[in-house]
């Protein structure tokens, strides 16, 4: 029998293997996580406007924190990226993920650099 | 299966993995190397070794693996030092998995079939993924001298052509997110617009400091895009265009203080983004805001990589960024610069293009000059060579640039597309193809 093409999946989001390692580590002691979240996108989402993402931003963390029973310990939000960083209680952070706004949950401290470092460098007289 | 070994298979059909053998562990095998007798342990490792043998079968050498990468050189090169190079590269046959025999270890690329099948081999212990890890290699020193009038990859790209038009990159900003800038550098004097840095959560720190470099790569890098020329030498690409510049990788494993950065230069009005950094491997993460830097109209130039064939770096390796690759004065891809096919209809191959990135002289902080090879240093040109065609037409979009870019782009004979892309963009005929596309 055929699937019901109107049947919309649940979209999980796509989290960070590190992120669920710190998340694990910090789980016993309840110390602060910090994690950047991505909102889900499509074009409307591509095109919201500064203000409007962190609305969204503000509204989702509300609902995270009447679900948790504590806010997060700080928060930034990158109106021009639809992304936001936060740090929070493994509890928090987990229930956060857990939204259907999300898109990706990274970890923000990474066990890797970003730094591509040349391969020579000589210097020159000027 | 780890998450690396998954990604990697996801995004590109393959994934290097590392197999430890069964016959490795055995108790006369680590008695042996414990006891470092040599003869004894070449002995007890033959069962390995036999068994490496026999699991070679489950590797895959292709396209998209180091060995063909390496060796994949059609048109001998001309020159002589490139025929000699690609010589030793013919040469080296690369088997498709390495073994080291010491170790009793496997190295090699593998499919989703070829994974099973070793996973189910009685004869292996264990599968994992290559780790991510980063190789600083150690400073060359070596004499050199700012002797010409313009550095060697200026004229490469004939981008004197543009300029003889009066194409300088004037009114056109560009972001260049980095370890900072040294805005005294008499080359940079006039060309820092604005700058920042950022702390560990993506916030802009108040207030903003003079332009600075933590190391010496942002002000190599931004002396590339948009240096002035000082005492009738160039080494700036676009030096009439201005830079909205950042600090974001000084103790660079903070995802946010890069976030940071981009938010800060979308919010600036960058056309073109520059950055010379990025996670090895495949990385999903920066891929919804490259998405979105083109959806507000700015190109993202993004730096493959360093680590060499079979290899890049996200958000350089996305189908949404401009990837940029090195190649060296003799018109030979380096042998560092990083390439990599993906499994994906659209852009499949990294980098889409070369520039220079090997011996490019600029400045280094304190007023001084300095070498550096890199695909970092190669970036930078093709941000530079956007500055100037936007001033020519500002109308234009990000879009039209960089299809404009491309497609001035030519290989030389020698260089083969899976490490070149489209080859080398010629500025003129860039400029040439965006005025004439309506």
């Amino acid at each position: 029998m055929a699937m019901p093409t109107t049947a919309k999946r649940r979209q999980h989001p796509r989290v960070d293997p590190e992120l669920l390692r710190q998340l694990d580590q910090h789980a016993a002691d309840a110390r602060p996580v910090e994690a950047v979240f991505t909102l889900r996108g499509g074009k409307t989402a591509r095109s919201a406007k500064a203000d409007e993402t962190e609305a969204a931003v503000r509204r989702l963390l509300r609902r995270v924190e009447a679900e948790v029973g504590v806010p997060p310990v700080n928060y930034n939000v990158f109106r021009n990226l639809g992304t936001f960083v936060v740090v929070a209680s493994p509890e928090f952070v987990r229930a956060l993920a857990a939204q259907g706004e999300i898109a990706t949950a990274t970890a923000n401290r990474q066990p890797q650099s970003m730094v591509i470092p040349p391969r020579a460098r000589r210097p020159v007289p000027s | 299966m780890s998450a690396h070994i998954a990604q990697e298979l996801k995004a590109r059909g393959v994934a290097e993995v590392i197999v430890v053998l069964k016959a490795t562990t055995e108790p006369e095998v680590i008695s042996a190397a414990r006891a470092a007798r040599g003869a004894r342990l070449k002995a007890a490792l033959a069962p390995a070794a036999a068994a490496a043998k026999a699991l070679a079968r489950y590797f895959v050498s292709s396209e998209m693996s180091l060995a063909a990468a390496v060796s994949d050189v059609d048109v001998p090169p001309p020159r002589a030092a490139a025929r000699r190079k690609a010589a030793r590269r013919g040469a080296r046959r690369v088997p498709p998995v390495r073994y080291f025999e010491h170790l009793g270890v496997m190295l090699g690329t593998v499919t989703r079939a070829g994974l099973a099948a070793l996973r189910a081999d009685p004869r292996v212990r264990a599968v994992t993924g290559t780790p991510p890890l980063s190789l600083v290699r150690p400073p060359r020193v070596a004499a050199a001298r700012l002797a010409a009038r313009r550095t060697w990859g200026i004229e490469a790209m004939n981008i004197p052509a543009l300029w003889q038009q009066g194409l300088t990159g004037r009114g056109v900003l560009v972001g260049h997110l980095d370890t900072g800038v040294d805005g005294r550098h008499p080359v940079l004097r006039g060309a820092i617009a604005t700058f920042a840095e950022f702390d560990a959560l993506g916030r802009e720190r108040r207030p903003a400091p003079r332009p600075y470099d933590t190391d010496d790569h942002g002000t190599h890098t931004a002396a590339t895009i948009a240096g002035r020329p000082v005492n009738g030498r160039a080494v700036g690409v676009a030096p009439g265009a201005h830079l909205a510049s950042a600090i974001v990788i000084e103790g660079g494993d903070v995802v946010a203080r890069v976030l940071g950065g981009m938010d800060w230069a979308v919010a600036q009005g960058v056309r073109i983004l520059n950055m010379s950094l990025g996670f090895r491997g495949w990385w999903e993460d920066f891929r919804p805001v490259t998405r979105l830097l083109r959806a507000r109209n700015i190109l993202p130039v993004f730096a493959v990589g360093n680590e060499g064939p079979g290899t890049s770096r996200s958000p350089g390796n996305y189908s949404e960024a401009l990837s940029v690759g090195a190649f060296d004065e003799d018109g030979a891809v380096a042998d560092f610069s990083s390439s990599q096919r993906f499994r994906r209809l659209r852009d499949p191959i990294v980098p889409d293009l070369v520039a220079p990135g090997v011996n490019v002289i600029s400045a280094r902080p304190g007023g001084r000059y300095l070498a550096m090879d890199g695909t970092s240093m190669a970036t930078p040109h093709i941000a530079g060579l956007a500055a100037l065609l936007l001033q020519a037409k500002p109308d234009a979009t990000e879009t039209r640039v960089e299809r404009a870019i491309l497609r001035s782009c030519s290989r030389r004979p020698w260089m083969d597309r899976a490490r070149a892309g489209r080859g080398v963009p010629d500025a003129a005929q860039a400029l040439a193809i965006l005025v004439s596309e309506r």
